[in-house]
């Protein structure tokens, strides 16, 4: 109702800017935030206590959270980062690198091409780790690990000690990094807020390191008889989400792997067979998403 | 309920956990918890590298045995051990329980209903010889386990 209420009044606020414009006036931008400002606000008190928490400490950065995330130019690089290049057909010129599209198919890379990467993950990636993932790679993954929880909850344990997966990636040399999260926010009220903490964590690692290379990669489908039950688990939702994601990886200048596209049968779906429970992978999948990664990198310059 | 091959254990170790020295066969007594069912999701065999990252081990901490798991869709597992002795298996039956905390922590808030099957996981060191086992049928599992061990 909270909601509703704030989104009439933003209605509202639009009509008397457009009014405004007509009379010459140009107090848009200033409305805007409002409304933007006010929604925020209700977000946070809509949220469960254990994501407000960390919401209220971090207000001030997200005022902009309820608000969909927009494509934006490619402005000025932040300092360190290499960006890939490809040649313009038309002119042979170096052209920047299409952030907005998943990243293409590429020749294969070897397994030591991920013995500087990090895959952070939840349980999904927990499985692609033991059945497929390549060994020389450090993987920062728990079961149940959440964009949230990324940040507060003492999850994985280095050198003996339990620490935050933020914590985790301090303590971690690295040059590449994949990141699969979003299966267990797919229930969440508002996806911005799952985008802003989805943010959050990519700022976390360009502080860590700001040369390296980002992967967001797409949250994989879930069966056709999961996807029936009419839980928040459904495809619906993780198009939803993926296509958040796709904008998230053009707005901070990432890449954004389809590894969904690798699991994923002629209908979209995670094939039966290949799931105990509709949602984890068979050994046989977690090889087609490593598969896939071999195949989408992208080769910065030096 | 399928299994992925096993591989040959070739241990045929002394226990010492009963009232005499008895060998344990760890690929006898694998063979009997898959064949009684006690687990509800397929286990399939976890590669020794990275059995040792998902069990919290470090690179020294070599694992001699075979671990296997799921797809996460279930808490269950299955981790036969062998230490090179007895200052080493304790080290991993520690090692073991922070495993079994962190899986409790963990599937606490994500599948709750997986918290029995942690509630009543079977850890067990018999000399240098190490169990755990998580799994549905915990009981029929528990009696196997003693029988091979005790």
């Amino acid at each position: 109702m909270m909601v509703i209420r704030i989104r009439w009044m933003q209605r509202m606020l639009s009509l008397l800017c457009a009014a405004a414009m007509v009379a010459g006036l140009s107090a848009c931008s200033f409305a805007g935030a409002i409304g933007e400002r006010t929604e925020q606000e209700t977000t946070v008190n809509q949220e469960s206590d254990d994501t407000t928490e960390t919401i209220g400490e971090a207000t001030d950065s997200l005022s902009s959270a309820a608000k969909e995330p927009e494509l934006k130019e490619p402005e000025s690089k932040e300092p360190g980062i290499k960006e890939p290049v490809t040649e313009d057909p038309d002119n042979g010129e170096p052209a920047p690198y299409d952030y907005t599209q998943p990243v293409p198919e590429t020749d294969a890379v070897e397994d030591d091409y991920f013995s500087d990467a990090v895959f952070i993950g939840n349980s999904r990636t927990e499985g692609f780790m033991l059945y497929a993932g390549p060994s020389e790679a450090t993987y920062i993954t728990a079961v149940g690990l959440m964009v949230d929880t990324f940040f507060k909850k003492p999850y994985i344990t280095v050198d003996g000690k339990k620490v935050t997966a933020a914590e985790a990636l301090k303590a971690t040399e690295f040059s590449k990094v994949y990141i699969m999260l979003g299966m267990n926010e797919l229930g969440w009220v508002y996806p911005s807020v799952f985008i802003e903490y989805y943010g959050k964590i990519i700022d976390a690692i360009r502080e860590e390191n700001p040369e390296a290379a980002i992967y967001i990669q797409s949250i994989l489908p879930v069966t056709a008889k999961k996807d029936a039950e009419g839980t928040v688990y459904n495809n619906q939702r993780i198009s939803e989400y993926n296509d958040l994601l796709l904008k998230l990886a053009a707005e901070k200048e990432v890449y954004y792997v389809d590894v969904a596209s690798a699991v994923a049968g002629e209908d979209g779906k995670l094939p039966e067979e290949n799931s105990f429970d509709g949602v984890h992978l068979y050994p046989p999948s977690c090889q087609q998403w490593l598969t896939y990664l071999k195949t989408h990198t992208v080769e910065e310059t030096p | 309920m399928k299994r992925m091959p096993l591989i040959i254990l070739s241990a045929l170790l002394l226990s010492g956990c009963g009232q005499e020295v008895k060998t344990v066969d760890l690929s006898a007594l694998s063979e009997e918890l898959f064949e009684a069912e006690v687990f509800e999701e397929q286990l399939f065999e976890v590669q020794t590298d990275m059995a040792q990252k998902a069990l919290g081990f470090s690179e020294e901490q070599k694992i001699d045995g075979a671990v296997y798991m799921g797809t996460a869709a279930t808490a269950e597992e299955l981790v036969l051990l062998r230490a090179p002795d007895k200052e080493t298996a304790t080290n991993y039956y520690d090692l073991l329980s922070e495993h079994l905390k962190a899986r409790q922590e963990q599937y606490s808030g994500y599948l709750p209903q997986e918290a029995y099957k942690l509630e009543n996981a079977i850890l067990t060191q018999c000399d240098t010889v190490l169990v755990l086992c998580i799994a549905k049928e915990y009981e029929t599992a528990e009696e196997i386990i003693l029988s091979h061990t005790k």
